[in-house]
């Protein structure tokens, strides 16, 4: 339940240190003087401070020892140039700004689903003449031409349909006839 | 750690060797660093020599995984040292790494034959 208590690089350090001493201690009783003991000792040891590092990299804090260090040097860097930091700043929030912007518009436009069950049969239809540029089309304002109505003073001159056509189907131009609305309907 | 053919000849040997060497000398009884250095250099009759900069991040190491358990104490000179001593799982990881390593050395030795037919 309670964490494990973890050494400190200060008891690892005396014990590195007590170490050294035990090792020149045992040299000058085999005959060497106190400074070539302590010397003999040290290069037997090898790097002491790359061991003591090494003790110090071991312990699982060094990520967040890293990211504090690196906070301190961030702010002392702003600290000296407050101008061209408020500069970067700047660039930075219009890029991500921007770009959260345009995932937004792409997100409700190209990403967000329809409200409704089959989406991919969901067709526009525009029409055009030779006067005037591609416009949304009215719905009730396409006649099927396959169908042949006579012109009668009783029939209906608006047909109200709505079909669906595979989207992937390719783009069907259908040749249209403006209507005159002879009667309204009931 | 090096094998003592001096620095020329010096052996890399397989990682993980000085952990186990670390507990099986401390199995006879608590010791500290220096002595445990030491007793590898004196049973191994010198053939190894533990680098003493590698010795006490190595047995951080065991200390941490539970292994060994250490405290501070006076040495056979009256000298301040940390003193190491094996633990239950210390036990049971020594007789697992002494299994692998004899099963290791076996299977290399079938590989390599007896002594004198390598000619």
């Amino acid at each position: 339940m309670f964490r494990k208590h973890r050494r400190s690089q200060k008891d690892f350090n005396a014990e590195v240190q007590a170490h050294l001493e035990c090792e020149a201690q045992r040299l000058v009783s085999e005959g060497l003087s106190e400074q070539e003991a302590e010397a003999a000792a040290r290069r037997a040891f090898g790097n002491v401070l790359a061991a003591q590092e090494r003790f110090y990299e071991s312990r699982r804090t060094l990520w967040l020892h890293d990211l504090v260090n690196d906070l301190r040097y961030a702010a002392r860097s702003i600290r000296r140039s407050p101008g061209y930091a408020l500069a970067v700043g700047a660039v930075l929030s219009g890029a991500i700004g921007s770009v959260v912007a345009i995932y937004a518009f792409v997100d409700a436009i190209l990403l967000c689903r329809l409200p409704y069950e089959h989406v991919e049969r969901l067709i526009m239809i525009w029409e055009t003449n030779q006067d005037a540029p591609p416009r949304s089309s009215t719905t009730p304002a396409w006649v099927d031409p396959r169908q042949s109505w006579v012109s009668a003073p009783n029939a209906p001159a608006i047909i109200s349909q709505i079909a669906c056509f595979a989207a992937t189907a390719p783009v069907a131009i259908v040749q249209t006839t403006l209507v005159t609305i002879r009667e309204s309907l009931p | 750690m090096a094998t003592r053919h001096g620095d020329r000849d010096r052996i890399a040997l397989l990682q993980g060797t000085l952990d186990v060497l670390i507990l099986r000398t401390v199995l006879f009884g608590r010791q500290h660093g220096q002595g445990i250095a030491r007793a590898i250099q004196e049973t191994s009759e010198d053939v190894l020599l533990v680098d003493h900069g590698s010795l006490y991040p190595a047995l951080q190491r065991l200390e941490e995984k539970g292994w060994l358990r250490a405290e501070w104490g006076t040495s056979e000179n009256n000298r301040r040292a940390r003193f190491y001593e094996l633990t239950k799982e210390g036990r049971k990881q020594l007789v697992r790494e002494t299994n692998q390593w004899r099963r290791l050395t076996a299977a290399i030795e079938r590989i390599l034959g007896p002594e004198g037919s390598e000619a």
